[in-house]
This record gives structure tokens, C-alpha cells and sequence, in this order.
């Protein structure tokens, strides 16, 4: 999921992303979030948002290669 | 000199609105991109706030100086239900909604000053202002 789009990740926006990503998880599908910009993060840590359990990567290209090397989570807490 | 901007919050175009004008704003102002990315942020919440719990209300963007100092203040103004344990909701992962309760408290951080006023049945009103750090 690309969210280079998103000039602001509030908590609204959290919450929505952190959902999407836990239903698409029951379904089966593995979920990366690719890039959050770095004032974006800023303001995330700032507000004290995190996103536990979810995967993210740079930008979309760190986001498919993370997928190909590792295309399950279980391969990922087994580390 | 600058003067006021409102912006009606009363739909989530409201909340767009008053990020981007805020945006505009900030940069005139002289703050740097991730200055202004916290203070949309920071007004995010407060116009979801105004949403989700007073239905409708007002954002209003005022620049403002201080010691040769400029600054933004956001007053986020709705009457709405209120507030009845102020200090509880400003404490981390309190939330009355299905929020992640981190909305006023991370808004303070993303902030320099911080008031809130609100009375129970009237309304509420925060005023919160960023300054624009000298280089």
C-alpha cells in the first residue's frame, strides 16, 4: 500500500490503515505500508501513533522487495 | 498586517480545507515543510475532534508575533457537548469516542503553547500556537 499520497497521517488515518491492514491480514493477504514521508513520521511519533504489527518500507519499491524476500510474517517474528 | 482565516468545519472537506489554508499560511509565515506537516497534522485532530464530537464548529488561522517572533495560532472553536474531566482528556490513551485517545495530548506535542477552555454543555474552545523556530 502506497501512501506517498498522504501529506498527513492523523489518527483517524491510523486507525483506518492499521484496520485495513489487520482485515487484509485475516483474508490472508500480507500487507506492506510503503512510504510514509519523513514529516509525516515526525508528526506520527510526535502525536505518539505507531503502527505495531504492521509491516512499511521506504517506498514502494522497498515495500515489493520486503514482500518478495519475505512474503509471510511468520518468517518475520521468527527472527 | 495578516489577518484571520476560518474555516467552518462541519464535513471532512472542512478538515481538508483547513489543513491546506493552514499550509498556505505557515509557508508565508516562513515555517519549513515539516513544521508545516506538523501543524496540519496538529489541526487534523483538532477539526476531526470538532466533528466527531460538536458535530460543527470553526478552525481559525491567525498569524501572530511575539519578541520579533512569528508564530500561528490555531483557535479550534465548536459548542458542542463539551469536556467534563479536562485533565483526563488530555492524558494519553483516554478517549470518550472510538479514537486512540492520543488526539489532544499529541496535538500539544506537536504544538508550542497549548490552553484549553470548556464548559460542559457550551462548548469548547483550544487555542494552540507554533512558533517558527529561528536558524
Amino acid at each position: 500500500m502506497d501512501v506517498t499520497a498522504l501529506d498527513v497521517i492523523d489518527s483517524f488515518s491510523t486507525r483506518t490503515l492499521r484496520n485495513l491492514v489487520a482485515m487484509l491480514r485475516l483474508c490472508g493477504v500480507e500487507t506492506v505500508i510503503a512510504g510514509i514521508r519523513p514529516g509525516v513520521a515526525m508528526a506520527m511519533v510526535q502525536l505518539g501513533l505507531d503502527m505495531p504489527d504492521v509491516r512499511t518500507a521506504l517506498d514502494l519499491d522497498g515495500g515489493l522487495a520486503e514482500l518478495r524476500a519475505r512474503p509471510h510474517r511468520a518468517v518475520d517474528s521468527g527472527q | 498586517m495578516d489577518s484571520d482565516t476560518r474555516i467552518q468545519i462541519d464535513t471532512e472537506l472542512g478538515i481538508l480545507n483547513a489543513r491546506h489554508a493552514a499550509r498556505t499560511i505557515a509557508a508565508d509565515l516562513g515555517f519549513d515543510l515539516t513544521s508545516q506537516t506538523l501543524i496540519a497534522t496538529a489541526i487534523s485532530e483538532l477539526a476531526r475532534n470538532i466533528l466527531k464530537y460538536a458535530c460543527r464548529g470553526e478552525i481559525l488561522l491567525r498569524p501572530v508575533a511575539r519578541n520579533g517572533a512569528r508564530g500561528l495560532t490555531v483557535v479550534a472553536a465548536d459548542e458542542g457537548p463539551g469536556i467534563a474531566d479536562l485533565e483526563l482528556a488530555m492524558t494519553d490513551g483516554f478517549s470518550t469516542g472510538q479514537g486512540l485517545g492520543l488526539g489532544l495530548p499529541g496535538t500539544k506535542r506537536l504544538m508550542d503553547d497549548f490552553d484549553l477552555m470548556s464548559e460542559v454543555g457550551k462548548g469548547t474552545v483550544i487555542t494552540t500556537t507554533r512558533w517558527v523556530r529561528s536558524k
